[in-house]
């Protein structure tokens, strides 16, 4: 995953990569359903949740996604 | 590729039992050795001394040399394919050659027992180029999707791990026909 400014290349495992690929354009609320949907099974509810939190921890540690006031994240262009 | 086809990607890798593991994100280090050293041509043709072509060709038919360029490919496999890629090898790998189009050469694929490249992957496959052709003949089969050879071909490389950071490319030329730039 190449992100642009500033311009730098990560490698993301399927959890994370999932959660990049759901966070743009969704509340919070929507993105944890999006997830939920997409790995329950074979995870169980409350461990998908703790992925998704953990890679948006990380994805915004790494500027790879910025929040937007009060509506959710937006993923940078890769 | 679009978000729609990565996100089925994904799907396909959580449906394969993929595991979904905690969450992480490396940087990247890329090294990137790029071809400036040797200038890139076919030793059999003009700009090479009739010596150099004499050379590749007598060389080519003895079977000193394997090609007038070849391209390794690295990779690393799907988890837990090795025993089926293995068995897949054994009854594919000589159709593979057989139907490879003219001036291409499938010269096998490899295990990598020892190597100095942490991050080259675990198998190689070596593709031999008679020519310059041969790319474009390659290119052309591939785009044929009822071809035999392009069957096997999509076989082969759906094993390898799209995922895996370890993979690299190699293209080489014979050493004796070549031009150092610096």
């Amino acid at each position: 995953m190449f992100r642009p400014e500033p311009p730098r290349l990560f490698t993301l495992n399927t959890s994370a990569w999932l959660a990049l690929e759901l966070c743009s354009g969704r509340s919070p609320g929507e993105l944890e359903r999006a997830y939920l949907d997409e790995t329950v099974p074979p995870l169980d509810a409350e461990v998908a949740r703790r992925r998704l939190h953990d890679a948006l921890d990380l994805l915004l540690a790494n500027g790879m996604i910025e929040r937007l006031a009060g509506t959710g994240w937006h993923a940078g262009e890769a | 590729m679009e978000q729609k086809d990565r996100i089925a990607r994904l799907r396909g890798l959580i449906k394969d039992g993929r595991a979904l593991e905690r969450p992480e994100v490396e940087p990247l280090e890329p090294v990137i050795r790029s071809g400036d050293t040797f200038l890139f041509r076919d030793p059999r043709k003009r700009g090479a001394t009739a010596e150099e072509q004499d050379f590749v060709e007598g060389s080519l038919k003895d079977g000193l040399l394997v090609g007038t360029f070849i391209v390794e490919w690295g990779y690393d496999i799907k988890k837990g394919q090795h025993e089926k890629f293995r068995r897949w090898l054994l009854d594919h790998e000589r159709l593979l050659a057989l139907s490879a189009p003219e001036d291409v050469g499938y010269k096998g694929t490899y295990v990598v027992t020892s190597s100095t490249e942490k991050q080259a992957g675990d198998y190689r496959t070596i593709w031999a180029f008679a020519s310059l052709r041969g790319p474009q003949n390659l290119a052309a089969e591939v785009a044929n999707e009822h071809s035999p050879f392009t069957r096997l071909w999509n076989e082969l490389n759906q094993f390898r791990d799209g995922d895996s950071s370890n993979r690299s490319q190699q293209n080489l030329s014979p050493a004796a026909t070549s031009i150092r730039l610096v």
